[in-house]
């Protein structure tokens, strides 16, 4: 890993030497000459020298080169990682609690998109995050929290990306997530949770260019839901699903809602093994995993689907692998050892000129 | 060359290039650098006849023609060709090895028009001047004679000559090359580049024969100052040796050892009463024939 891996592109130089090398290696010219009496037991040795001498230079050469190009690119490895972060998560105040609780639990450092890049805490007013979201001040904020050459991953709306201010230079990667992808989807759902009196409360969030709103949905049956007309999603969408504990039970209830829920949306669910890209990640927080136990009349109607044993099982889904794909994650940040390959690299300089200035073998 | 001085006074091989006529071609070199020179031909006392003069106060009443003073009533004194003639034996190199070229032009066409030149301001001082071509291991003679018809058979032969062998070895020179005459200047143009010593010993052997030895070398700028550049292939024309080297690297050896040779040969020759002169492709004529002409004046 590099710290400025753009240096690596100068790597092409090293076909100068080469080049050279080659060239001078062409056909030579034959010159008729009265005598060669004067260069009696000079030639044949000084001429086999010389060209030994010259592979020793091109590679002295290509090393030079090769050590400046990758001194200048700044390779980090060996020796202990130091103290910045190799990546932090920025997200959107206006997304998700479930998704910020997702990604606190897999443990990544969390900022808000807000001046000052604050710590998730209390809800903030939609309205006044949405007005002042300076999105490149705040990268730019983050890039001096990370370690060079690290990676900031942002978890925000597409409409952050609209924004109009000119994109600071960067040492970081930075890597968009855009939890919402489309905003023809005003409705997904938050969490479900079943209820004592046989019916399922969801929390049902509409997002849009401005603002996300949450409601709470009880359902007792379809019957009781919003009508289909303000309850668009798309098709074919994949919700991915993670619950605290291996707990069966939990794991039916979600089921069950997100059954009922799609089916008062007029779409069908299914089940598939995890993994693979998801667009909504459905958080089940420990605190709504209440063991309270399932009416068997919504058990009935909606029974747990049957997966085949070469498919997996539905009801493990990491809470890893619940969150969106990532990249791998960023190095960790080593010590920078271009100093050091500069160095040799002078070294090899100086033994490059030391020998090319070396007089020739006179016999 | 002093601003009064004529251009046309110093001619080099490039510039006679373009004449086609070999007599020409000396006769432009010759005019060159006889200009301001006296005249060619001393007239005095001698047996050839020459030409009539009116008597002058101090003159030998001796030399006054009776036969024309009896049909003209005037005094003439006659004069005839002074007894100061000598012989000028040319040798000419032409081994391979003056098959060298820089711009265009070899050392043997230098050579070519150096001699040419050489005959005639023999032919107009009135010498016997004769060619020795020395090539194919021998030597071709053309004997020493005076006169407009021996300098066209002299320029004839010169001609169509190529650069061809290597110097053969005295014994095979002895019997040509051994003047037969006390009174004369030989002149060796060359290269002088020898495997061994084999040049040396024949002016050596020439040197010993009481004539003057004068050796007009011919070399190219680039050989002289080894100027080649770069990795190249030098091929020795007499011997086809081929030496790989770095021309770059080797040069300033090169040009030391060439002037360490050329150091020796001259001392070795010098010793031995010879004159040594070198003109390189690129300079005039001037040089060399000077050289011979400062020679031919010591015989009065």
């Amino acid at each position: 890993m590099f710290s400025s891996p753009l240096w690596l592109a100068a790597l092409g130089t090293i076909a100068i030497p080469l080049l050279l090398h080659f060239w001078s290696r062409r056909p030579r010219r034959i010159l008729r000459v009265g005598s060669l009496r004067h260069l009696r037991q000079l030639p044949e040795s000084h001429d086999r020298s010389t060209r030994l001498t010259d592979v020793l230079l091109l590679l002295l050469r290509l090393a030079v080169l090769l050590l400046v190009v990758l001194g200048l690119a700044g390779p980090r490895y060996g020796g202990a990682p130091l103290g910045l972060p190799a990546s932090l998560t920025l997200i959107s105040p206006d997304l998700p609690e479930s998704l910020r609780d997702s990604l606190l639990a897999a443990g990544e450092p969390i900022r808000l998109l807000l001046p000052g890049l604050p710590e998730p805490g209390p809800a903030l007013a939609h309205s006044t995050v949405l007005d002042t979201l300076p999105l490149w001040t705040a990268l730019a904020q983050a890039d001096r929290l990370v370690r060079p050459g690290g990676r900031i991953e942002v978890y925000a709306a597409p409409r952050l990306s609209r924004l109009g201010e000119q994109r600071p230079s960067l040492r970081s990667r930075v890597v968009w997530h855009q939890p919402i992808r489309a905003w023809e989807t005003r409705l997904w759902v938050g969490y479900a949770a079943p209820r004592t009196d046989d019916s399922v409360v969801a929390l049902v969030g509409t997002g849009g260019p401005t603002r996300t709103e949450y409601r709470r949905v009880v359902v007792a049956d379809s019957s009781r839901l919003p009508a289909p007309a303000t309850l668009t999603a798309r098709a074919n969408r994949r919700l991915g699903v993670s619950t605290p504990a291996e707990d069966t039970a939990l794991n039916r209830r979600v089921w069950l809602a997100i059954q009922v829920v799609a089916e008062a949306l007029g779409q069908s669910a299914r089940l598939v093994p995890a993994g693979g890209e998801i667009d909504t990640v459905l958080w089940i927080p420990p605190a709504l995993a209440a063991g309270d136990r399932l009416p068997d009349s919504l058990l009935a109607r909606w029974p747990w689907p049957a997966l085949g044993p070469d498919r997996g099982d539905p009801r493990e889904v990491s809470i890893r692998q619940a969150l969106p794909q990532r990249g791998p994650a960023a190095p960790a940040d080593r010590p920078d050892h271009g100093r050091e390959l500069l160095l040799l690299a002078l070294l090899l300089l100086l033994l490059e000129r030391w020998i090319s200035s070396r007089p020739g073998d006179a016999a | 060359m002093n601003a009064g001085e004529p251009t046309h006074r110093f001619v080099t091989v490039r510039t006679l290039a373009a004449v086609r006529d070999l007599e020409l071609a000396a006769r432009i070199v010759v005019d060159g650098v006889m200009l301001g020179r006296h005249s060619s031909r001393r007239a005095g006392a001698g047996l050839e006849f020459s030409q009539y003069r009116s008597y002058q106060p101090g003159d030998d009443p001796r030399r006054i023609d009776w036969r024309l003073l009896a049909r003209s009533d005037r005094y003439f004194v006659r004069e005839a060709e002074t007894e100061t003639s000598i012989t000028v034996r040319l040798l000419l190199d032409a081994t391979g090895s003056m098959g060298h070229q820089e711009d265009g032009h070899t050392k043997l066409d230098y050579a070519r028009y150096l001699v040419a030149a050489l005959a005639l301001l023999a032919q107009r001082q009135g010498d016997a001047f004769g060619l020795y071509l020395i090539s194919r291991g021998g030597v071709e003679s053309l004997p020493p004679a005076r006169g407009q018809r021996h300098l066209h058979r002299l320029l004839h032969r010169l001609e169509d000559l190529e650069p061809v062998g290597d110097w053969p070895p005295w014994f095979a020179l002895e019997r040509s090359l051994l003047p037969d005459t006390p009174r004369g200047i030989t002149i060796l143009v060359g290269d002088l580049h020898e495997r061994e010593d084999e040049i040396r010993t024949a002016l050596r052997r020439l040197s010993g024969a009481r004539h003057d030895v004068v050796c007009l070398r011919i070399l190219g700028r680039q050989e002289l100052e080894f100027g080649y550049r770069g990795p190249v292939t030098l091929e020795d024309l007499e011997t086809g040796r081929r030496v790989d080297l770095d021309a770059t690297m080797v040069g300033a050896i090169a040009r030391e050892r060439l002037a360490t040779q050329l150091a020796a040969q001259r001392r070795d020759l010098e010793e031995r009463g010879a004159a040594l002169v070198t003109a390189c492709l690129d300079q005039p004529f001037e040089v060399p024939l000077r050289e011979y002409l400062a020679r031919r004046d010591r015989f009065g």
